[in-house]
């Protein structure tokens, strides 16, 4: 049996902080993808989403607990895991002084492709990303929607099983945010497991095959939107959303992780 | 899905070697900091301190300068005749009336017999004093008998016509000797029963060779520190600040390698830096010496020796330094900080550089173990001709072991996700817990 | 109205630079680092480079030296006080030549002259490093073979060894104290005694000591404060123009109802501010540091030589300095879009600064009116002067007055920095602006390379041999610059023809005439009226005159070659150079004014002496206008070889015009030239 794409059992971080002492930015936090599946991440600035992904992605090591890509375990073999792995965040993160096509060229090299599979692979994504146009000139040229295009063509360059997306439509402007979306839901038609973390609620309720919503690093909730309405009663997201945080709030004062003791 | 195959760990540093190196020569800055500087700084430099000092002369030239003529006694007209020679030697007559003449020094005699304690008071009244009779007030005194220069050493006047009147005064007399010579019978030589000469025992050019050695050494660890600092900096720190630290980090690659891989390209940058800046500074040094109106032989040949000797000292230092500035650079998050944070870190490096060019220091074992102190002086013991083998193997591998260290510190540093992901530098303190975490982790 | 306005932008001023001080204090770091730490270090400096002075010479003091003497031929005493005034030298072993060498090899030379400096042995035989042994020196000495009554030594050595340089020095140093003895004896025994006996003078310095500690101290006092106003400076520059513009908070200041004049102004007193600070700051610790005796520095260290305090009311007059520089700085980092790019102009700013002010290191220099309005020198001087107890009204009031000038000038372009929307953000420029913009980099690119080229290569050419490297310079070097900028110059949407972007085209005859009636005026306006009058104020030292090789090394050449070399080929290749390729880029990207001024400055740049600069930038300016006026390079090229023939061959004295009528009535011939000119061109350019 093929383990889950993405799993995480007990996943917390603590970071040390000089003022507030140590900081529980992700708590206990149990997640699973399936293959195929848009899971989208929800919750407010801060609440630990990029901490999460960050960790998935092998930036950030765990403090405890397990984050399994594909059944690797993040801890054991880092490089497996980026190998299977697109990430993408908000801040498109490209090498300004590079042109798209070398910077496609550089982490293809990187991935160990060989050069005339990696030449064909850089033509076909210029063409599918629609980059071919301004391929040869340098980044910090582009405007943010030709960035963006840019920076999914180099995520999707080894044609990762899974995709991690952080916050990937803030700071675009409305084309460049749909040619997002559109891409993220042709992603599911590949197979491709894709997690993505964001706070624009019509995002989530549009794209998600499931949701989990998260608030002081702690995932309050995880269900498809019909579950997270069951479970809260609540018709729109937004009410769905306040429903959870409200309800944790009252529920367990005792249980917020010690974070703010001071 | 494409076949991916694992790269081995030098070839992925290589690999991100060459991209900054792409990605640093693109950018304006530093090309200009590592090319165009280098190449420009020194012709300009010269040029301009050469006119300089071609303007200052001739200024200096034209410069009229007055020198009293003050004796006690006889009243100083009378002295005339006794002191004709002298006094036409100070002061030739010029031989064009028109043409202001060039180093001119005119003589106003004192109005009065004058001891040594007045012709000090004459030199150094306030110009306000003066009376309607008295003289002007000279730029420097010479007083007859003994023959004394006053001089006010403050006054850039009354040094520039004291050194005429010594000048003149001392190739009078050395006429004069000649003359008397001669009447005698005797050659010149005879004046001077006693000659020495130095014959140098070593090769023609060892000469221009040492000189070089006292300045070399330092020049080259300056120049190679300099060289590296920026891109140091701009790879660690302004890779933050541009956002695409998270990008690197996603590569399926060994941190170990990446790191590997930035300090390369800040050693190639140091490393070109400092080989352009070295071939500017002979360039124009030539030029600068043929320049000069006195003839200069300063024939350098500098020792294969040195120079097979420099180059695996050379790497090894540079990647000694290139691996300590991208450790320390690296635990700023923005490029002024990282600034801030280097200034002092090179001053660790050139201090020691100092203290490797007093003469009379030398390489020893223990010396070689020295880092920075030990590239300084095997260099220097090379380009003087003498190169000590043990000790210089002892310095390429202490320097190898140190680049190696330096290169462990820069990875344990980028691997702390406190430093590699800062969203601002961190304080001190915490600074030194995140390395003493290094040290108990290791 | 006006003064209500005046005074709001004074509040405005004041408000702005209270808000630029508020955040540099706010950055403690940077304060840190830029302010304090040197104040910590500096001190530091100064005190680990004085001990280790001290190492130095202590080391070389303690050596153990050793010395070979070969001294046999000599009388026993002369060799016995030799041998007392080594042992009295310091720690020096001698030994004797060994028995088995023999001693009359060392007096082998090539050439059998007597020797008076340093000899030109024959490598050959002497260049053997075993002839010391383990021994640092050997000193040599013997009876002259021309007479008996004079002595000669050597003292061999190895340079390539401190000890033994330094064995050299010693035994060097003995020889020569008694040959002082020696020569003062033979010059008394002289008939009639020593004649230059009574020319043996004293030199006193009358100086008081209050006004040498403070000449000490103006020597090194300018530097310290440039480097301090620049550490300090520095960092509020690059905060309050680099890093906001990159912040972009600049651009909201400037959407401000508020003058750019008064934005340039409140952030350039922070960074005079931050400047001074930094310096009052370094030169309490340093004055600290001196009385304490840490650090050695004239003037400070109190006592009978330290200064009274009034007369460190003389560092007032260095304001103008500081004031320049930090406008500087402003202006350099202004320019800056980045933190990053605002680095990089700290460098320049230090030189451009530093290298003036380093005149104080000749005390024999004087303040004089045109070195007063020199930037930094003028300043500098006028401190040391003013610390030694001189004052002088005029020149301190010129150098108060042109560094006021200075300041005001560098600030104006500041504030027109500042206004313009292009810095703001470089992107929104038009395709027909990049274009021009691009055009007028490639030009002043281009003039640049070819003067370093010029400089570096030429020169070294023209040293080797003058005439062919002259004509290897004007033949090969300067095509070769014309076909590189000429294949790289950026391809406007329009391309240009080669021909017509160098004016190659022909002019019309009005124009071509009319330039060559100009030459005798040009010529005697030249020789007759203006080299007099720079040789008035900017003199030409007396030892490059009595040096003048470019006569001699020519003069041998038949005029024929003399006019080809010097006249022609310069007219032909430095205008398809400087008038063609250049200015060809040049006024495509710049207005036509600018682009004359530039190229004319890069022409006289390109003649690398601050003598020609200025007449050679003048004829750059007019065969630049020639060229545009009649849109070709011909009567350039015509003007150029005409004036250059008639100035080199009268120079040389192969043409003389005196008396001639073309000399009375040649210049007169400019007016018709004049009209000529004036006349509209064929053909439109």
């Amino acid at each position: 049996m093929q383990a889950p794409p993405i799993r995480t059992t007990n996943l917390c971080k603590t970071f040390d902080d000089p003022k507030r002492g140590a900081v529980h930015a992700v708590c206990d936090l149990n997640l699973e993808c399936k293959e195929g599946e848009i899971f989208g991440l929800l919750g407010p600035n801060g609440a630990g989403k990029t901490t999460t992904l960050r960790m998935l992605s092998t930036i950030l090591a765990p403090t405890s607990g397990e984050a399994e890509l594909a059944g690797i375990r993040v801890s054991d073999d880092p490089l497996e895991v980026r190998r299977r792995l697109g990430f993408l965040s908000g801040s498109t993160g490209l090498y300004p002084r590079l042109t798209a096509r070398e910077i496609l060229e550089y982490f293809g090299r990187l991935h160990g492709m060989d050069e005339a599979q990696l030449q064909a692979r850089v033509e076909d994504l210029l063409d599918t990303f629609s980059i071919r146009a301004f391929a040869d000139g340098r980044c910090e040229s582009l405007s943010t929607g030709q960035r963006q295009r840019v920076s999914i063509a180099r995520a999707v360059l080894h044609d990762p099983p899974v995709l991690i997306l952080d916050e990937p439509t803030t700071g675009l402007d409305i084309l460049a945010a749909s040619d997002m979306i559109q891409f993220i839901q042709s992603r599911k038609d590949a197979g491709t497991c894709v997690l993505f973390s964001t706070h624009i609620l019509s995002e989530a309720e549009r794209l998600c095959d499931r949701i989990g919503v998260i608030d002081e690093g702690r995932l309050l909730a995880v269900g498809s939107l019909e579950e997270l309405r069951a479970q809260t009663g609540k018709e729109w997201l937004e009410d769905v959303f306040r429903a959870l945080v409200e309800e944790v709030d009252t529920e367990a004062p005792a249980a917020t992780p010690p974070a703010n003791e001071e | 899905m494409p076949t991916s195959r694992t790269l081995s760990p030098l070839r992925g540093a290589l690999e991100v070697a060459r991209k900054e190196l792409t990605e640093s020569l693109r950018d304006r800055a530093t090309v200009m900091y590592a090319f165009v500087l280098p190449i420009c700084m020194y012709p300009v430099l010269f040029w301009a301190i050469l006119q300089g000092v071609m303007v200052v002369e001739g200024l200096q030239d034209r410069t009229e300068t007055t020198l009293g003529i003050a004796v006690a006694g006889v009243p100083a007209e009378e002295h005339d005749t006794a002191t004709e020679g002298l006094i036409h030697a100070l002061s030739p007559p010029s031989e064009d009336p028109d043409e202001p003449a060039a180093n001119s020094l005119k003589l106003i005699w004192a109005p009065e017999s004058m001891d040594m304690e007045q012709a000090r008071e004459w030199l150094t009244k306030d110009e306000e004093e003066s009376t309607e009779e008295a003289p002007d007030r000279p730029d420097a005194v010479l007083f007859l008998d003994p023959l004394t220069i006053l001089h006010v050493s403050t006054e850039s006047s009354s040094n520039l016509a004291s050194k005429r009147a010594r000048g003149r005064l001392e190739s009078h007399a050395s006429d004069l000797r000649m003359e008397a010579a001669d009447l005698a019978g005797l050659e010149a030589a005879d004046l001077n029963p006693i000659s020495v000469s130095t014959v140098d025992l070593a090769e023609r050019g060892a000469q221009g060779a040492v000189v070089l050695a006292s300045l070399l050494p330092l020049l080259l660890v300056v120049m190679a520190v300099m060289g590296s600092f920026f891109p140091a900096v701009d790879l660690t720190a302004g890779e933050k600040e541009r956002g695409t630290a998270e990008t690197t980090l996603l590569v399926p690659l060994a941190r170990s390698s990446i790191i590997t891989g930035k300090v390369l390209a800040v050693g190639a940058l140091g490393m070109t830096a400092t080989a352009l800046s070295l071939f500017a500074l002979s360039l124009s040094a030539e030029h600068l010496l043929s320049a000069l109106p006195v003839a200069v032989d300063l024939s350098i040949s500098i020792p294969t020796i040195a120079i097979i000797g420099a180059i695996p000292l050379a790497f090894f230092f540079s990647l000694f330094v290139s691996a300590s500035l991208t450790a320390c650079a690296s635990l700023a998050a923005t490029f002024k900080e990282g600034q801030a944070l280097l200034g002092p870190v090179q001053m660790v490096f050139i201090l020691p550089a100092m203290v490797g060019i007093i003469p009379g220091i030398q390489l020893t074992y223990s010396m070689a173990l020295v880092p920075v102190i030990n590239v300084v002086l095997a260099f220097r013991a090379m380009l003087m001709g003498q190169p000590l083998y043990g000790p210089y193997c002892v310095t390429a591998l202490a320097l190898a072991l140190y680049a190696w260290l330096a290169l462990r510190l820069a990875l344990h540093l980028l691997s702390r996700e406190s430093v590699l992901l800062a969203g601002k530098t961190l304080p001190l303190g915490r600074l030194l817990k995140t390395l003493r975490g290094t040290a108990s982790t290791r | 109205m006006s003064s209500n306005s005046t005074s709001s932008q004074g509040q405005q001023t004041v408000t702005l630079w209270r808000c630029e001080m508020r955040q540099l204090l706010r950055d403690r770091r940077a304060l840190f680092a830029g302010v304090l730490l040197p104040a910590l270090l500096y001190p530091l400096l100064f005190w680990s480079q004085g001990k280790l002075e001290n190492v130095a010479e202590g080391i070389m003091a303690e050596r153990e030296l050793t010395v070979i003497l070969a001294l046999d031929d000599l009388d026993a005493s002369l060799s016995t006080e030799l041998r007392a005034g080594l042992e009295a030298s310091g720690e020096v072993t001698m030994e004797n030549l060994a028995t088995d060498r023999d001693a009359n090899s060392l007096w082998d030379t090539k050439d059998s002259a007597p020797i008076t400096g340093d000899s030109q042995v024959d490598p050959v035989t002497l260049a053997r490093l075993d002839l010391l042994g383990e021994a640092h020196a050997l000193l040599a000495g013997r009876r002259s073979p021309l007479k008996a009554d004079r002595h000669e030594f050597r003292v061999f050595f190895n340079v390539q060894s401190d000890e033994s340089r330094e064995a050299m020095d010693r035994s060097r140093a003995v020889v020569r104290e008694l040959a002082g003895q020696w020569r003062r004896s033979r010059l008394d025994a002289l008939p009639g005694g020593d004649p230059g006996a009574h020319l043996s003078f004293e030199s006193v310095d009358v100086a008081s000591a209050e006004d040498k500690s403070g000449a000490g101290l103006g020597q090194t006092l300018p530097l310290f404060s440039l480097l301090m106003i620049l550490t300090g400076g520095a960092f509020a520059a690059l905060g309050a123009f680099a890093g906001e513009r990159e912040g972009k908070t600049l651009e909201t200041l400037l959407v401000q109802p508020v003058p750019a004049r008064v934005v340039a102004l409140g952030k350039y007193g922070a960074v005079l501010c931050a400047g001074l600070a930094t310096l009052l700051i370094n030169l309490i610790s340093l004055g600290i540091c001196a009385s304490r005796g840490l650090v050695e520095m004239p003037g400070l260290s109190g006592g009978s030589a330290g200064l009274p305090p009034s007369r460190l009311l003389a560092g007032l007059l260095f304001l103008p300095a500081c004031t320049l520089v930090a406008a500087l700085l402003s202006l350099f980092c202004g320019r800056a879009r980045t933190y990053r790019e605002g680095q990089f102009t700290l460098f320049p700013v230090m030189l451009i600064s530093i290298v003036p002010s380093l005149v104080v290191m000749r005390p024999d220099l004087e303040a004089s009116l045109l070195l007063c309005i020199v930037p930094f020198a003028g300043p500098a001087l006028i401190l040391r002067d003013g610390l030694a107890g001189q004052f002088a009204i005029l020149p301190t009031l010129l150098m108060f007055a042109s560094h006021g000038l200075w300041t005001w000038l560098v600030l104006e372009r500041l504030k027109n920095l500042l206004d313009s929307e292009r810095t703001l953000s470089s992107t929104d420029l038009t395709a027909e602006a990049g274009q021009r913009g691009l055009s007028a980099g490639h030009g002043k690119t281009w003039a640049f390379v070819g003067v370093l080229s010029l400089y570096l290569i030429g020169s070294r050419l023209q040293q080797w041999d003058l005439a062919w490297g002259l004509a290897l310079t004007l033949w090969c070097l300067l095509p070769f610059l014309t076909a590189l900028a000429l294949k790289t110059r950026p391809t406007p949407t329009r391309p240009v023809a080669v021909k017509r972007f160098l004016s190659l085209s022909l002019p019309s005859g009005a124009h071509a005439l009319g330039a060559v009636l100009l030459i005798p005026a040009l010529a005697k306006l030249m020789v007759e009226v203006y080299l007099p009058f720079q040789s008035r104020i900017l003199p030409i030292p007396q030892s490059v005159l009595e040096n003048e090789t470019l006569g001699l090394a020519l003069t041998h050449l038949s005029t024929p070659t003399l006019v080809f070399l010097m006249a022609i080929s310069p007219a032909i290749c430095e205008e398809l150079f400087f008038r063609g390729a250049i200015l060809g880029s040049l006024r495509r990207g710049l207005t036509p004014m600018r682009a004359l001024l530039w190229q004319a400055l890069f022409f006289g740049a390109a003649h690398a002496s601050l003598y020609r600069i200025l007449p050679t930038a003048g004829l750059g300016l007019l065969l630049g206008a020639l060229t545009l006026r009649s849109a070709s390079l011909l009567p350039a090229v015509l003007v150029h070889a005409g004036y250059n023939a008639v100035v080199v061959l009268t120079g040389l004295e192969r043409l003389s015009t005196d008396g001639t009528w073309l000399s009375t009535w040649g210049p007169w011939l400019a007016l018709p030239g004049l009209v000529l000119l004036a006349l509209p061109a064929r053909k439109k350019d």
